[in-house]
């Protein structure tokens, strides 16, 4: 029986679980999981808040189903629901303090300062490295708005053109343009507070080690 | 002091994106300008660490999430059910419950509004507890009423159909 629907095209998929067929829905939610765990995962850190995400996404799906016409696809519409629900969630939950030198671990403030020194390479040597990098991504996006952080990881991030985040996120091309220069500001000189005050911090661990 | 032009160069897009004589200019400038400098520094940074979150791998959803999902839907179509039976139940009766919210209405109106009994009638009223008939009956509230009392309503009553046949014989 399932075996039928993983044949079925996303449109015929689509009209059956919108006339309450669950299996088509179930389906329809194997299919398009891992993209809207991708997708979730640009806004949320933790495993369970990715699968909240992504199951508050798929509730709404459900319950729009009769609102998709099927003009565009089935996984483009479901990005932009993924989209909005993520930015919906972190715009009701309290915004994140600004991120302080005092957060800065003495690893993050090392990598920034072998970044510093070597910055044109982007290439991680070891694992290690990499864990330390992405837990200060992490955390830098987490002081930006939402729409911020989606569109720096999208455009400048993974390469995405203009146009591919203006279909994804369902904004126009200039409103894009114009939240990507805000974004690259706001992450700049967030990064800017961290490198002043990394010079302190690295300063204070020195005089501990001696 | 910064330069606006050198920052407009890289916020304008993304480090990995600037062209070779977008670069030169901005670390020429950088080479004399410390504040530029360190915006260039935190911009080249800030493309680091994305271009880092952009090669760590998303992570996959659970083999349950498929069934937690459809579970979580048949939850939501559960609680939504009491309230589609509540809406179809009134959509039934709704003109009949306000046919009869009307009348009830209509009701209490006409009593507050109607006149009240005059006095005539409540003396009436009062005649009728002590009539022939009730007393006979042993229907009289209240059951108190004298030997004397009763014998009195009787005479009175006979007393005046005996004049009332008179006044039928005299016409």
């Amino acid at each position: 029986m399932a075996d039928e629907y993983q044949n079925l095209a996303d449109a015929d998929l689509a009209r059956a679980a919108a006339e309450g067929d669950e299996t088509a829905f179930g389906e329809i939610v194997r299919r398009y999981s891992p993209r809207v765990f991708s997708f979730s995962s640009r806004f949320f850190k933790r495993y369970d808040l990715i699968e909240e995400a992504a199951q508050e996404v798929f509730l709404k799906a459900f319950t729009q189903l009769k609102n998709f016409e099927g003009r565009g696809s089935l996984e483009g519409w479901l990005t932009r629901i993924t989209v909005t629900t993520c930015i919906n969630i972190l715009r009701a939950t309290k915004p994140q303090n600004e991120l302080t030198v005092s957060d800065l671990t003495e690893d993050e403030a090392v990598w920034l300062e072998n970044k510093l020194a070597n910055v044109s390479s982007v290439n991680y040597q070891n694992e290690e490295d990499k864990l330390i990098a992405a837990d200060l991504v992490n955390r830098v996006l987490e002081t930006l708005p939402a729409d911020d952080s989606l569109i720096l990881q999208m455009i400048d991030g993974e390469g995405a053109s203009i146009k591919e985040a203006a279909a994804v996120t369902g904004w126009s091309e200039s409103k894009v343009k114009i939240k990507a220069f805000r974004a690259r500001r706001r992450m700049r000189e967030a990064v800017e507070k961290l490198l002043q005050a990394k010079d302190g911090k690295l300063l204070k661990t020195d005089k501990a080690v001696k | 002091m910064k330069d606006r032009h050198i920052l407009e160069i890289l916020d304008g897009q993304g480090y990995g994106e600037l062209a070779a004589g977008e670069l030169a200019t901005v670390q020429a400038h950088a080479a004399v300008c410390p504040d530029c400098r360190r915006a260039f520094d935190a911009a080249r940074i800030s493309g680091a660490l994305l271009a880092a979150r952009a090669a760590s791998s998303a992570p996959e959803p659970s083999a349950f999430f498929q069934s937690k999902v459809l579970q979580a839907i048949r939850e939501k179509q559960n609680l939504r059910k009491p309230i589609a039976a509540f809406r179809r139940w009134w959509q039934a009766s709704y003109p009949l419950v306000c046919s009869m919210l009307f009348i009830v209405v209509t009701l209490a109106l006409l009593t507050a509004l109607a006149p009240k009994p005059q006095n005539t009638q409540a003396a009436a009223s009062t005649y009728n507890l002590y009539s022939t008939d009730s007393i006979i009956l042993d229907q009289t509230q209240p059951r108190s009423i004298t030997t004397e009392q009763a014998l009195d309503v009787i005479y009175t009553e006979r007393r005046e159909a005996v004049k009332n046949d008179e006044y039928r014989k005299q016409k």
